[in-house]
């Protein structure tokens, strides 16, 4: 279900709403077209062998899938997988934004950027990290043991095989602050006046959160909710480092590794797509639909609480537990990056700074940070721009194919970045249309594309929850006020959707720096590598001091990472802190 | 007003930081200590009277899952012996896609599906296997490979190709197998340090030993067929793999995934090819061992050779001649600082040439096995090797990797209450591989996909039928 303003449109569109409806069903056809080009066109071309079965069209592979029962056990965990770190994250996420929004204390500042620490955690050497504290010799079980809960650290559990609930936990951990900034943005665009006359009319502050704030969050929650979502169910990362391997998104993933890849393969990436974009639609069916806002958040001003010594520690114990809990792969990645020997030892056993000082010498180290910072600003521009106008179209207007382009928004969620790669690869293979673009030669454009595809349902989720949370009243009086459509977007529709449009960038630009897949198939040549390929290349070398480097670089570009938050926050500076009430 | 603030000081410092350490970057970019390059630079002038960076530059194109070390060290010392002999230096680009041998193998198919060029010259390393399969499918283009290469590199050592009779690829280097222990570990655990693979399938071992999945890591499948072949025959070789596979903790994807769980405590042993354990061991001697399973280890090459469509053909047979020349391979195995090493890091790895072992004796880096030196190796019987190599790595993931939880659990039991029966049971094959002339019939069905969905398929339901009835 769209949500739409229909009460508002006539029942016989007049002259002017006919040609508005062309208008924006000509926009929708045009990104549709846009999407196809480079989202379906590569999907296509890299898993069209699923439909086939000895040279015909066929549904075989499928049958095969529904047949095999270890497969079918896969799609059952994936699903409750995704279930279970969706409903938790929301545990995490929503006490802690209404935390923020709704009080005053000290150190609220610094706590509000800490929270957002897992978003620059890079690959492999964070993962490698939590290998490291977790494993079954490993660091955690060696504190156990000097505290003496432990006989010896040989006595411990194996906290890497904890299976389920280990990847449970630190999939929240990694993608809690998605929901957290969606329901920050969500809750500064509601109307404080609502709450105040539900306080007023002897509601406590429960049932006020129940009935009113929750309700009206709704939207948020469901942007964020259905990116944790999907997220979890298309993850391989944590649970390959938990050995939690019985999940199709894992499978996949290890059938794509192989020499040959058997057909099957791909029919299991279509049914694990086309099963993404189907919960997707029940969810929306089910949580998404309007709340129809009537208000803005102008209206009056909001009134937060400043707390008490004793509210001031409660709020620290909560910020700061689930803040110690994720930072701890990033001391892990730091620690790697300074040690020279850390082997059967809870720190390192001999500390060394040559492994940061030969990462800062080489060249390629800036080359790479520098790829790294224009391939991202560069989608999450493109996103930017390209998402708030899909978001646009499915909230606010009644194009014909807006169902259709609101689901293709999403696809990219659940996408395996390996089959768009591969599906890019073989778009700019030598000899065709392509192939100026292709990774062969100058990756930049191949690459923001492959960014601004895999990234876009940040922005268009963030803004859709936005638009869907602010009237369009608003936008009827400015166009009754004789203002112009671009004006009307320009100074009504962005400034009230700001806090959802700031969360989406964010996300989307450190997500678009974290990128791996799309880069380690897309970059090949070292002059265009980000620091994602980089990592993963350091990672993997076999030198012997692979980890250490790795890690170096990992240090380097969560400085980078953080840096550009930070000073992207500075310079907006106080409209941030009124954006997001904070 | 203090939020903002605080916003504006953290920024402010991270920037400061970020252009601080981009600064230190910058600076020190230009340094990069080479001591053999003063003299080098000056033969050069004397030869070509113009200095290297005067020299005009061609460029090679090449692909290869090789650490950075090893690129590096290799396109250095090319680059100078290029200039030294024809008046141009060497810029070779290295292609990375992502992922070692299997990652190429589709990259290139992909490729050579809708081109007759990959716009790359040269592939490099990766496993004889792989370089087998791309020469089959056409991919490589014959090289000429000189009468003294041929004279120092068998064309099959200890039952393995070390060089394909056309002329396609040749070996570069070889590597063995073993496994990487961590002593402190194991002593806790009361367990002595494995010296052969029969240790690895020691039920005390249960749950401590780190392996790779033969799908995705060619070393690891070749591992796992000495293993089989360390024994008299299939079937006893099989037993004495699974009773291996049983005591797994994991199945990492790689093979270098693997040897790293050692250092971390994750597992008290890893098999990895020798000089990953190697390296990884040098971080601490004194806990980590790498073991070399005596006279239990083939040594497979690690290939080289010229892609079809190179598009310059002949800076790629130059760069193959000078890997392959004493020079070339004295740097895979000399150690920093060694007249021929390398400049910056010791790659510690065997040369395939016989003679290097020879004309640097007593140079060559500590730690590195003689394949050559007698009672090392293994005699490998390639023509079932090459047969089984395909239909055993799926098996091996069909029994052990599929059904992980459900093999352990067997395992489990059988090591609680032992019984011949259920031991028997336990290392029944399916019927289609139980003899070597099932496996030859279905190395050949598990060309087409629908064949070898099927039979994994069944193999899948058959291991995991019979564990639940050994652990139900």
């Amino acid at each position: 279900m769209t949500p739409t303003p229909t009460d508002k449109l006539p029942l016989m569109p007049s002259r002017p709403a006919r040609i508005e409806r062309w208008g924006s069903t000509l926009a929708a056809a045009l990104l549709i077209a846009v999407l196809v080009m480079v989202l379906i066109t590569p999907i296509v071309r890299a898993i069209g062998k699923g439909f086939l079965h000895e040279g015909r069209l066929s549904l075989y592979w499928f049958g095969r899938i529904i047949q095999n029962r270890i497969l079918v056990s896969e799609m059952i965990n994936s699903v409750a997988l995704a279930c279970a770190t969706t409903a938790v994250a929301v545990l995490v996420a929503v006490p802690l934004a209404l935390i923020r929004a709704n009080t005053r204390f000290r150190g609220q500042g610094v706590l509000g950027v800490l929270i957002l620490l897992p978003l620059i955690l890079p690959p492999f050497v964070g993962a490698m990290a939590m290998s490291r504290l977790l494993a079954h010799y490993g660091v955690l079980n060696r504190v156990l043991a000097a505290v003496g809960i432990l006989s010896n650290p040989t006595a411990g559990p194996d906290w890497l095989g904890s299976g389920f609930v280990g990847v449970v936990a630190l999939q929240v951990l990694h993608l809690f602050p998605i929901l957290y900034l969606n329901a920050s943005a969500s809750l500064a665009t509601i109307d404080p006046a609502y709450g105040q006359a539900a306080r007023n009319l002897g509601a406590g502050r429960w049932r006020t959160f129940r009935s009113v704030t929750l309700p009206l969050m709704r939207p948020g929650l469901f942007a964020g909710g259905t990116i944790v979502f999907i997220w979890s169910l298309t993850d391989i990362g944590t649970p390959l480092i938990l050995g939690c391997e019985r999940l199709t998104a894992v499978t996949i993933f290890k059938e794509l590794a192989q020499d040959q890849i058997n057909p099957r393969t791909y029919s299991l990436v279509f049914l694990m797509l086309t099963g993404a974009v189907a919960l997707y639609a029940l969810g929306k069916f089910v949580l998404g639909r309007s709340t129809r806002a009537q208000t803005s958040k102008a209206t009056v001003s909001v009134e937060t609480r400043r707390l008490g010594a004793l509210g001031t520690a409660c709020a620290w114990g909560a910020f700061g537990g689930v803040i110690g809990l994720a930072i701890l792969p990033h001391i892990g990645v730091v620690l790697t990056a300074v040690s020279d020997r850390w082997v059967n030892t809870i720190l390192p056993s001999r500390y060394a700074l040559t492994h940061l000082r030969f990462v800062l010498v080489r060249p390629e180290t800036t080359n790479c940070i520098l790829n790294s910072l224009r391939y991202a600003g560069a989608a999450t521009a493109v996103d930017v721009v390209v998402g708030s106008i899909i978001a646009w179209l499915i909230v606010r207007t009644r194009a014909r194919g807006r169902v259709a382009l609101d689901a293709m928004a999403m696809l990219p969620l659940a996408v395996p970045g390996l089959i768009l790669a591969a599906g890019y690869v073989a778009m700019t293979a030598k000899g065709s249309w392509w192939e100026g673009i292709g990774p062969t030669k100058n990756p930049f454009f191949i690459l923001v594309i492959a960014y601004s595809v895999r990234r876009l349902p940040f922005v268009v989720r963030g803004v859709s929850a936005g638009l869907q949370q602010v009237p369009i009243a608003m936008e009827e009086a400015a166009r009754n006020l004789g203002a112009g459509r671009t004006t009307t977007v320009l100074r009504v529709t962005i400034p009230l959707i700001a806090a959802s449009l700031i969360a989406a960038s964010v996300l989307t630009f450190s997500f678009a720096m974290l990128e791996v897949s799309d880069s380690l198939i897309l970059a090949q040549t070292e002059g265009h590598y980000p620091i994602t390929k980089e990592i993963y290349r350091q990672a993997t070398s076999g030198n012997r001091d692979a980890a250490n480097t790795a890690a170096a670089l990992g240090v380097y570009g969560m400085v980078l990472l953080g840096g550009s938050m930070a000073i992207a926050g500075a310079l907006l500076g106080r409209r941030l802190g009124t954006i997001f009430r904070a | 007003m203090r939020r903002d603030r605080e916003v504006c000081r953290l920024g402010a410092g991270a920037v400061a930081v970020w252009v601080a350490l981009a600064g230190i970057g910058c600076n020190r970019s230009t340094e990069r200590a080479n001591p053999q390059a003063a003299a080098q630079a000056e033969a050069i002038v004397e030869r070509w009277e113009r200095r290297w960076d005067e020299l005009p530059t061609v460029k090679l194109v090449a692909i290869s899952p090789h650490n950075t070390n090893i690129q590096n060290e290799y396109e250095w010392a090319f680059s100078v012996h290029h200039a030294l002999k024809y008046g141009q230096a060497v810029d070779i680009e290295w292609r990375d896609v992502g992922g070692g041998g299997s990652a190429i193998m589709t990259y290139l198919r992909n490729v050579y599906a809708g081109a007759d060029s990959s716009d790359i010259d040269v592939l490099w390393g990766g496993g004889e296997y792989m370089f087998a399969r791309m020469a089959k499918e056409g991919v490589l283009q014959p090289m000429v490979i000189s009468e003294d290469v041929e004279r120092n590199i068998p064309a099959v050592f200890g039952g393995v190709q070390m060089r394909d009779p056309d002329g396609l690829w040749c070996g570069s280097a070889v590597s063995g197998f073993g496994f990487l222990c961590n002593r402190p570990v194991l002593g806790q655990l009361g367990i002595d340090t494995p010296e052969l693979w029969d240790d690895l399938a020691d039920p005390r071992m249960f749950g401590q030993v780190c392996l790779a999945d033969p799908t995705q890591s060619g070393s690891a499948a070749a591992a796992y067929e000495m293993i089989v072949q360390s024994a008299p025959d299939w079937p006893s070789g099989w037993a004495k793999l699974l009773a291996v596979l049983s005591n797994a903790w994991r199945f990492e994807g790689s093979a270098g995934a693997a040897a790293k769980t050692p250092a971390w405590g994750a597992a008290a042993v890893a098999t990895c090819i020798d000089f990953y354990g190697g390296n990884i061991a040098a971080e601490a001697p004194e806990d980590l061992i790498y073991v070399s399973p005596r006279g239990q280890t083939a040594f497979t090459p690690d290939p080289i050779g010229i892609l079809k469509g190179a598009p310059n053909r002949e800076l790629a047979q130059r760069f193959v001649d000078f890997v392959l020349s004493t020079r070339g391979q004295a740097l895979f195995g000399l150690p920093v600082g060694a007249a021929d090493g390398p400049a910056r890091t010791a790659l510690g790895r065997q040369p395939i040439r016989r003679d290097v072992y020879e004309i640097y004796a007593g140079k060559l880096s500590p730690g590195l096995v003689g394949p050559y030196q007698a009672g090392n190796e293994m005699a490998l019987d390639v023509e079932i090797r090459g047969v089984r190599f395909g239909v055993l790595k799926q098996l091996v993931r069909a029994a052990a990797i599929d059904n992980l939880n459900d093999m352990r659990a067997a395992q489990r039991a059988l090591i609680d209450h032992p019984s011949p029966q259920r031991l028997a049971e336990f290392n029944r094959l399916p019927d289609n591989v139980a003899t070597v002339e099932g496996i030859v019939d279905v190395a050949g069905k598990l060309r087409d996909p629908t064949e070898a969905e099927r039979i994994i398929s069944a193999w899948q339901e058959f291991f995991r039928n019979k564990y639940r009835r050994i652990a139900p």
